[in-house]
């Protein structure tokens, strides 16, 4: 091949490489994200899209009621791109490793088997941005058909509201399990849109979630089981239930828990 | 608006000047990012990177004209720190074998040839795949290249030089497999 039609040919390959690669929508969210947290280029990557929305709805989730004074008034979580785990026995060690005793499962009786495991961080904040402190709690996707659950499980922290009035409460062998269907919103982290006084104040009373980090108002139902057991808390929670109902949530949970 | 009009607005801490210079540059920047890297996903964390660290530094861009490059130069900058830190650089061998589809950029090449210079891109050390991104699909001429990059413009024509040798090199051998890059300059 002479120079000119190998010339021709890198053009024509790299223009064909790019061809129908328009950056994300999600990007500018993750800037905006990122700049608002200080600038810290977290690297919650496209799988992670909705993941970014539903970890942040779980810490606001957690956060409802914070203990007075003890000054966190968020937490801000954010997972790492290479702290991530398709292999079960590599996660089922990260597990051990961090969240010691912690229990998980391969699989759950209705199907739903591991498919990915991540570590999760989250950063304590006070009202005006400072860090107060940080853990570390792990994240495991099981998936059937098409369809996600994820188990969270994170060392229990002092100011959590673990639980809400709303809750359906059922009992596990010693073991307290909530679960609860609770709508919410997420919003633009760069507080464009802001929720309306009634949201405020539901969101105040518990009723609702308010979360940050999508691109535009969105809004959703967030389906969770959670208990605390050892001085670990956990939950199972999806937005997309796909057929899985409240009996469903709750056998899982016992199987996590008699596990 | 102009560029320097906007990089003005912005370190007057106008945050909607950036949205505008973001809306107008990402599509270039993230390109640029996937090409280098040869992944969707490192191309989307570079992107990141590079349009946080603008912000953050916006102050000491003097000639808001130039902001392009500038963007350019944070973007390459952090693709080779990026590369030689975590060596992201997935064999692309690699991607014909597994069918990895996400991150196969190559997935549209439908010649022989195409595929063949596609793994001797990414058989080349990261600085001389930037030199032959920036030159034959952004189609910038030596002397910005260099303005980019911040080198010489004999630097860059030496890494193009070579880069273009590996080239013709992988397209002669029957079998395709390219000989390994040499890593310096």
């Amino acid at each position: 091949m002479d120079e000119m039609k190998m010339e021709r040919e890198m053009k024509e390959m790299l223009h064909r490489c790019a061809e129908g690669l328009e950056a994300p929508d999600t990007l500018k969210t993750r800037i905006d994200f990122a700049l608002k947290n200080g600038g810290q280029t977290r690297k919650v990557r496209r799988p992670f899209a909705k993941r970014l929305a539903a970890v942040a709805l779980v810490a606001a989730v957690a956060v409802t009621g914070a203990v007075a004074g003890s000054g966190v008034k968020g937490w801000y979580s954010s997972t790492w791109l290479d702290q991530n785990w398709k292999d079960f026995s590599q996660t089922a060690a990260y597990v051990q490793e961090h969240v010691p005793g912690a229990k998980y499962v391969e699989s759950f009786s209705n199907g739903y088997t591991f498919d990915k495991g991540y570590e999760d961080t989250v950063a304590k904040r006070d009202e005006s941005g400072n860090t107060l402190g940080s853990f570390t709690g792990i994240l495991l996707d099981y998936e059937k058909d098409g369809a996600q659950v994820t188990l969270d499980a994170s060392p229990v922290q002092e100011e959590g509201q673990y639980t809400s009035p709303y809750d359906t409460v059922r009992t596990v062998g010693e073991t307290e399990v909530h679960y609860r269907a609770m709508k919410g919103i997420t919003l633009p982290p760069d507080g464009s849109i802001q929720p309306t006084a009634e949201e405020q104040a539901a969101f105040e009373r518990g009723e609702i979630n308010i979360a940050y980090g999508s691109s535009a108002r969105e809004e959703y139902t967030f389906y969770s089981v959670s208990w605390i057991e050892n001085d670990i808390s956990y939950s199972i929670y999806t937005m997309e239930p796909c057929g899985l109902t409240e009996d469903d949530f709750f056998q899982m949970a016992r199987e996590i828990i008699e596990s | 608006m102009t560029d320097e009009e906007l990089v003005r607005r912005m370190q007057q801490g106008d945050m909607q000047a950036f949205d505008e210079l973001y809306a107008r540059y990402k599509n270039d920047a993230y390109r640029v990012a996937c090409l280098i890297t040869g992944s969707r996903a490192d191309g989307e964390d570079l992107t990141q990177e590079a349009f946080v660290t603008c912000v953050q530094s916006i102050g000491s861009l003097r000639d808001g004209s130039k902001f392009r490059p500038w963007l350019l130069r944070t973007l390459t900058r952090a693709a080779w720190k990026y590369c030689r830190k975590s060596k992201r650089e997935t064999p692309v061998a690699e991607f014909f074998e597994t069918g990895e589809g996400e991150s196969a950029l190559s997935a549209v090449l439908r010649t022989d040839e195409q595929r063949r210079l596609y793994q001797a891109m990414y058989a080349l050390d990261e600085k001389r795949r930037t030199v032959l991104v920036l030159y034959y699909f952004d189609n910038r001429p030596v002397k910005e290249i260099a303005r980019t990059l911040g080198v010489t413009e004999g630097t860059v024509k030496s890494r193009l030089f070579s880069a273009r040798r590996h080239l013709r090199q992988a397209l002669t051998e029957k079998e395709g497999k390219p000989e390994e890059a040499v890593t310096h300059g």
